[in-house]
């Protein structure tokens, strides 16, 4: 069923990108997606996608952060006074499949004043570079809470 | 309601000096900075900035073929950089 | 209507595009560098895509333009992310006013496993 959905997505990707949505094109996309699908392998573990609302409701989450840290940035830039205090922090992570520890990263480097610099081998420390970090533990509680529980929300 | 259909060429006109402006800061930290990955970021803002740039001549020239260059660009810049960011991983290992 | 919503996505376009140039002038280093050129250089190429989408209104072009503002938004961070953590390990410094490090162990590390 999964790979049912991924296949519908990767032919109306290709019928946007050839230009139009006529149905020899939708059939085209149909059978390289199914190709595409073939060759690779099926990502690890069973966690998948909780629904589609909750994920436009990510989606939305991360482009209004998005938003927000740009503003950040543009201030930053134009007034004058020097007031970041850049830090690396470590955050320890509850145990997430791969592509959950994508997305939080993703979304974590998309937010205001933070980007993700490394992950541990053992896959359960994040250690994040933060742009004002006036109180590490703070910090770390804020993105353990903000950013993670959304991301297990997100996925089942 | 006022039309606006007549200003979108000139503020068109006015935000491509504007980018032309921001390649040219760019460019200054691409010549000035101190180490290689400092040159990397400028790099990679630059490819972004030409996207931009693209988009915008789409906005005052009407011809939107040039969105497929778009992607294209988009793409080699990312390909570029990862792959440049690669060879500093393995000059220092 | 439409052309004063081409206008403002134009303008904030620009406008973010050349936040993200200064900002790669001024910053103190690296790493904050890298905080605002991806973040607001994102930002800038995405309303500017969007303002061609929306001035030429018709389906194909507005998909090829969702595509592409998807692609950067997946793409940039990891970008970034790649950078940041090769210049960290090479051991390049950060900004004077620093208030935590915690990965210094891991880079000690790899930097004696080098030397050795």
């Amino acid at each position: 069923m999964r790979k049912l959905s991924y296949n519908i997505l990767l032919a109306v990707i290709w019928a946007a990108m050839a230009g139009s949505f006529e149905p020899p094109v939708l059939v085209t996309g149909a059978l390289l997606g199914y190709a595409v699908l073939r060759i690779c392998r099926a990502p690890k573990g069973g966690r998948h996608f909780r629904s589609v609302r909750s994920t436009i409701a990510y989606a939305l989450f991360v482009a209004w952060e998005l938003w927000l840290s740009s503003v950040q940035v543009a201030h930053d830039v134009i007034t004058t006074a020097k007031r970041n205090t850049p830090g690396v922090v470590a955050v320890p992570l509850e145990p997430l499949s791969d592509m959950q520890i994508f997305i939080l990263a993703n979304s974590i480097t998309l937010t205001p004043g933070t980007m993700t610099l490394d992950v541990s081998s053992d896959r359960r420390t994040l250690y994040i570079h933060g742009m004002f970090v006036k109180d590490p533990a703070a910090f770390r509680k804020g993105l353990k809470e903000n950013f993670e529980r959304r991301v297990m929300e997100l996925m089942r | 309601m006022i039309s606006a259909a007549g200003w979108v060429g000139p503020v068109t006109q006015v935000a491509m000096s504007v980018m032309a402006l921001a390649m040219v800061l760019a460019v200054v930290r691409l010549l000035k900075g101190p180490s290689l990955c400092d040159r990397v970021i400028a790099m990679d803002l630059l490819m972004n900035l030409a996207v931009g740039v693209i988009a915008l001549y789409t906005v005052g020239s009407g011809k939107t073929v040039f969105l497929y260059a778009v992607i294209v660009t988009s793409l080699i810049s990312f390909l570029g950089t990862v792959g440049f960011v690669y060879y500093i991983e393995r000059r220092n290992t | 209507m439409r052309a004063w919503l081409v206008c403002v996505l134009v303008g904030g376009g620009t406008f973010f595009a050349l936040v993200a140039a200064i900002g790669i002038l001024r910053m103190p280093d690296l790493y904050t560098r890298m905080h605002a050129t991806s973040k607001a250089g994102t930002l800038g190429v995405g309303f500017l895509l969007a303002a061609a989408a929306v001035q030429h209104g018709r389906l194909e072009t507005a998909a090829v333009a969702v595509l592409t503002i998807a692609f950067i938004v997946l793409t940039a961070p990891v970008a970034a992310h790649v950078i940041v953590r090769a210049a960290y390990y090479a051991g390049v410094p950060m900004s004077p006013n620093s208030v935590a490090d915690d990965l210094k162990a891991e880079r000690e590390r790899r930097r004696s496993d080098r030397a050795r």
